[in-house]
């Protein structure tokens, strides 16, 4: 048995992690490789049925569970894009003055999540540059991987159902609080503002006092 | 039960496409079925969502639940109530006040699920209590959000409750962006006098539903829904009523608001909702919050007010014992006349008021209500229709023996239609209701809380053109404050007999529909929405924001509130 993050890294070549398959069997945080079906023992949080738990990769070149490492216990705003298709859909772009806005919270609890349609061409390496382009900070994470493992992820978070496929898309922005289980979607073409100000709308307040009346 | 809904597809798949679909003619626009159909590939069906639990229910165990009318209060508020906030106040004091407390609490879908499901209702209801309102009689009613702040789950503990279709002023109307978050509360002080003074004007049967940006399907399907029905010098409440201007139709335990909703339980009994922006067909379908109920019924006439309470799935609701419905209102507005139907078409937010006389019966015996329209996917229905009597049953009833003399009535003539005249007409405005980038769309834009869509003069008329730039897609349409009556429907005019010749707040587009629309913008200023009902389609920015601004000429009724009203800091008062 290896520890989960070991079990991350020397799993270069895995095959798809299917949510479905993703029971938890006990208190271990640990994962086991000698099976096909790759059971995920972690328990997964309250939103992990909305979300497949396949592994991609970072444009930092960090291989991470797309559920457990990337949405698992954190506030997120979650986008479609491409590099290629960025002069059509200029949604980075937009979502960068979100990222000015978010400002202090971003990483501290508060993330953004870029996944590419283009998987065969968004390298690692290739979204490292777009992402030092636009400006991204760390907690704003883009993210490819296999084409397979990237389809996991089209068919459950985009839009019409997931049927429509990659890039037509671009618009869809969705955001929430993952251990609250709220979810919902903007227009990535928003006004910035406006999306930021949706990121503090599934923040938890438990003190009415502490807001403006 | 089991839902019949996949075993109904399979066996009517042989059907030609549009076979059945002429029975109720005078119940739908013309045209709207046409060229309806989903592609038949890749399936998806509630039942086979993994996050939808079989628990193998059967149909008619749990009585409809009669929603309790609400009560006023006999108190003054504290801290009382802020005029400067409200339009017109002064004009229209309240005479009646209610206070509604919304939150959290156990609620029993059905007796055979093994668990209680957290929903979220007014003084401990789903559907909340219903409202009992008169013309003529102004109410304000307070609504404090107990939900609770660290709720974990799809919905969002904040609330702005629209009063659908009500003539009142914008503050008052339940924005979007009027949100009220826990421990805050929020006054709505609905004036209950018709559209420009006009009696022509009046509403029977309207609804209050949760309204707040992004997570409208969400909350509603939590259960922030209720009834609120308006009486007047005709329709008065009263079948023993014995004013010669009285209607006299079915009231009392005989006046029956019934909201559907259909919903999915997870495993754990907890409401369960999927993400997919087309939109949501649940499992089980219930009524008045209770899954495929029966209701005893004597053999006599009763009013029933079906309401769609959403979030997305269509109805074409017939009787299986060939039992009409005389439909008597469309869209909480009576008729000029009752119209028989055999079916009712209801897209999300519509009302029907029917009357269904079940004298000819004996007791006991059982009629059942059923769906007859095939839906597999969120964006709108198949275009087919199951056969009578093979449909999926919604609720049953069942007769029981007459306990009086029914003195109820089905008048002849009920309310004729306000007179259009076109000379009154300003602007012509086109909406487009499409998609692009994933999103649904108006005129190609997603909703823009700070973009202003259309300045409209207070006093004038316009005519909308309303499109469905989609192939696939119906999409029920709903316009606030103002009712609308349709010119045209894909370039011709209702025929006069048609049950949608009447006045009207949804207008279901079915794909390349174009509808358009006449109505007036009166009485008070402000900002008002326009949107796709499918609540899911709403909440993925499919809607628009309008404005009635002051006249060039004439009086100025009402003002604008500025700044907007905000939630005010405050708890129940004790009792509540």
């Amino acid at each position: 048995m290896k520890s989960r993050r070991q079990f991350l890294s020397a799993s270069a070549a895995l095959p798809a992690l299917a949510l479905s398959a993703c029971t938890s069997t006990g208190p271990s945080n640990l994962i086991t490789a000698s099976t096909e079906s790759r059971i995920c023992k972690k328990p997964g949080g309250p939103s992990a049925k909305y979300f497949p738990n396949v592994v991609v990769m970072t444009h930092t070149g960090r291989r991470a569970w797309f559920y457990d490492d990337l949405i698992k216990g954190k506030i997120v705003g979650i986008n479609f894009m491409s590099v290629k298709s960025e002069e059509q859909f200029p949604v980075t772009q937009n979502l960068a003055k979100v990222q000015e806005l978010v400002g202090n919270k971003l990483g501290q609890g508060t993330f953004m999540v870029s996944i590419t349609t283009d998987p065969e061409h968004d390298s690692p390496a290739i979204l490292e540059a777009f992402a030092k382009k636009h400006g991204a900070q760390e907690g704003w994470i883009f993210v490819t991987g296999k084409p397979s493992d990237m389809q996991a992820i089209y068919q459950k978070l985009g839009p019409h159902g997931g049927y429509e496929g990659a890039g037509v898309n671009h618009h869809i922005w969705r955001y929430g609080n993952e251990p609250y289980a709220r979810w919902a979607a903007s227009h990535a073409m928003a006004q910035p503002h406006q999306l930021a100000q949706r990121l503090s709308w599934v923040e938890v307040n438990k003190e009415p006092n502490s807001k403006k009346a | 039960m089991t839902n019949t809904s996949r075993r109904h597809m399979l066996k009517l798949s042989m059907l030609a496409a549009g076979a059945g679909v002429a029975t109720s003619q005078q119940a739908f626009g013309a045209g709207s079925l046409v060229g309806n159909l989903c592609t038949p590939d890749d399936l998806s069906l509630a039942e086979d969502d993994p996050g939808s639990h079989d628990f193998n229910l059967s149909p008619f165990v749990d009585p409809l639940p009669i929603i309790p009318v609400a009560t006023p209060i006999n108190f003054p508020l504290d801290p009382p109530i802020d005029p400067a906030r409200h339009q017109r106040y002064t004009e229209f004091l309240p005479q009646k006040t209610y206070i509604q407390v919304l939150r959290e609490f156990d609620h029993q879908y059905h007796s055979g699920i093994p668990f209680a499901t957290r929903v979220w209702g007014f003084n401990g209801n789903v559907p909340g209590q219903t409202f009992h309102a008169r013309y003529g009689e102004p109410v304000l009613i307070r609504r404090y959000n107990q939900l609770p702040a660290d709720h974990v789950g799809f919905a969002l503990p904040s609330f702005t409750t629209h009063l659908h279709n009500l003539h009142h002023a914008s503050e008052s109307d339940g924005m979007p962006w009027d949100w009220v978050d826990p421990g805050f509360f929020w006054d709505y002080h609905h004036v209950n006098a018709p559209a420009g003074g006009d009696p022509l004007q009046k509403q029977t049967t309207q609804w209050y539903h949760d309204h707040r940006m992004d997570f409208t399907a969400t909350n509603v399907y939590m259960g922030l829904t209720g009834f609120y029905l308006l009486f007047d010098n005709q329709d008065t409440g009263n079948e023993h009523d014995p004013s010669p201007s009285a209607f006299r139709l079915p009231s009392g335990k005989y006046d029956i608001p019934m909201i559907l909703h259909d919903i999915s339980l997870g495993e754990d009994g907890q409401l369960y909702l999927s993400q997919d922006t087309n939109g949501f067909l649940g499992r089980y379908y219930t009524v008045n919050r209770k899954i495929t109920p029966f209701l005893e019924v004597e053999p006599r006439k009763y009013r029933f007010r079906f309401l769609n309470g959403g979030p997305s799935r269509f109805y074409e609701l017939g009787l299986n014992d060939g039992l009409l419905f005389n439909v008597i209102a469309n869209d909480g507005n009576l008729l000029p006349k009752p119209v028989i139907a055999e079916t009712i078409k209801l897209s999300v937010a519509q009302r029907f008021d029917v009357i269904v006389d079940f004298s000819q019966y004996q007791p006991g015996a059982s009629i059942i209500l059923e769906n007859l329209m095939e839906q597999i996917r969120g964006e709108g229905p198949t275009g087919r229709k199951f056969a009578k009597g093979e449909g999926d049953p919604v609720m049953e009833f069942r007769v029981v023996p007459l306990t009086g003399p029914d003195k109820s009535r089905i008048p002849n003539e009920l309310r004729a239609l306000p007179k259009i005249n076109l000379k009154e007409v300003k602007q012509e405005r086109l909406f487009k209701f499409d998609y692009f980038g994933g999103m649904w769309t108006v005129n190609g834009q997603g909703f823009d809380m700070d973009r202003m869509d259309a300045y409209i003069e207070q006093g004038s008329a316009e005519i909308w053109t309303i499109r469905n730039g989609g192939t696939r897609w119906e999409h029920p349409i709903h316009i606030h404050f103002e009712e609308f009556q349709i010119l045209e429907f894909n370039g011709k005019p209702l025929q006069e007999s048609d049950v949608n010749n009447s006045r009207k707040d949804v207008l279901t587009l079915g794909p390349g529909d174009e509808v358009k629309l006449f109505f007036h913008f009166r009485d008070f200023l402000g900002c008002h929405v326009m949107h796709c009902h499918n609540v899911v389609h709403e909440d993925h920015t499919m809607m628009i924001h309008w404005h009635i601004a002051p006249p060039k000429n004439g009086p100025v009724l009402g003002a604008i509130i500025e700044p907007r009203p905000v939630m005010r800091l405050g708890t129940p008062p004790a009792g509540f």
